[in-house]
């Protein structure tokens, strides 16, 4: 079995970035908004993709904190994720950068 | 196909409210729409019928035949014509000849080909805005006249709202398969994060980084990653 053996084998196959800060360290949220825009996603559609990823935030919520100064790195890169999906469905590789790529801290 | 003469607007609206109740999805209760406005169009020998749908830049259409199908997606494709003028100025449109009217170029040349000579188009208007558009197209030149144009006005007037309320819950419906959908992807990822924290011992938080690096250097999703690894589970269990 892949995962016999527990901790090591998994953290060397699935790495885990590096983050300079605390995952609810605060990052600006430009990346998501460049993202948002050269998208065709309205927000209900990205707030879909988000809920499906794990999200907690009500859609209320998610256009409040896309369009806000920063936001806590795992919402960040969660919501990353879901931008970087629907631009994946149209062979666009990663163009929204994740919080360690975006902490400067 | 059958013929309607004019009736009364009440029981229009009663006949399409049943239409929409029979109709299992929104695309089947606008095909019924589209039949029901060709018959009622003396000299309309097809109709379709465009309406908005929610997501951007996406119409949904219907139509009484193949003629009336064709005839909306050569507007479709070229994104003009006259019945896309019709929802975005929310104005009717006639085109009496369509092998000679200079408005549309590239729609009169693919009509004409498609063998059609003119056509109406009707804006359905709920609180002042177009939801859709009637289009009636006949195969000759001048062959829609002032009294074919009162009628579909009429029956627009009388199918707006029936297709308005279709098309909210043509939105309800796709709300809930969205929902459906997420909540099936997140249970997934939510699982394997919980494998790879029994595992490796790390958090929440490091667990989802640990799938989303992985999704990040293999360009997969995020699901499929999370779903590969309760693959391997369930398959190292057996």
């Amino acid at each position: 079995m892949a995962y016999s053996a527990r901790g090591q084998p998994i953290l060397g196959k699935w790495p885990v970035p590096r983050r300079r800060s605390h995952p609810h360290h605060r990052i600006p949220t430009y990346a998501l908004q460049a993202g948002l825009a050269h998208s065709d996603l309205s927000i209900e559609q990205l707030w879909f993709r988000y809920i499906a990823l794990g999200g907690v935030c009500s859609m209320r919520r998610l256009a409040w904190e896309v369009y806000d100064d920063d936001l806590p790195a795992i919402e960040h890169d969660r919501i990353a994720q879901a931008l970087n999906e629907y631009f994946l469905d149209r062979d666009v590789t990663q163009p929204v950068a994740y919080s360690e790529e975006l902490d400067d801290t | 196909m059958d013929t309607y003469g004019p009736s009364d607007d009440s029981s229009v609206v009663v006949e399409l409210q049943s239409l929409l109740l029979g109709a299992e999805r929104v695309e089947e209760f606008l095909a019924d729409v589209a039949r029901r406005a060709a018959g009622t169009v003396e000299h309309a020998q097809s109709c379709g019928l465009t309406v908005q749908a929610t997501v951007r830049s996406r119409f949904l259409g219907a139509s009484s035949d193949e003629f009336g199908r064709r005839m909306d997606h050569v507007q479709y494709a070229v994104d003009d014509g006259p019945c896309l003028h019709c929802l975005r100025t929310a104005t009717p449109v006639q085109v009496d000849d369509i092998t000679n009217d200079q408005r549309w170029p590239a729609f009169g040349l693919r009509g004409q080909h498609e063998g059609a000579g003119s056509s109406l188009s009707i804006p359905l208007i709920i609180h002042e805005k177009a939801v859709g558009v009637l289009n009636l197209y006949s195969r000759t030149a001048y062959g829609l006249d002032a009294t074919d144009r009162q009628r579909a006005l009429q029956f627009a007037d009388q199918a707006a709202g029936a297709v308005g309320l279709a098309l909210r819950l043509a939105e309800r419906e796709e709300r809930e398969r969205h929902l459906e959908t997420a909540l099936t992807s997140r249970t997934t990822i939510d699982q394997a994060i919980g494998v790879l924290m029994g595992r490796a011992g790390i958090s929440a938080t490091e667990a989802f980084d640990a799938l989303r690096v992985r999704s990040q250097h293999t360009n997969t999703k995020l699901r499929d990653v999370a779903a590969g690894i309760l693959a391997e589970l369930n398959g190292g269990e057996e």
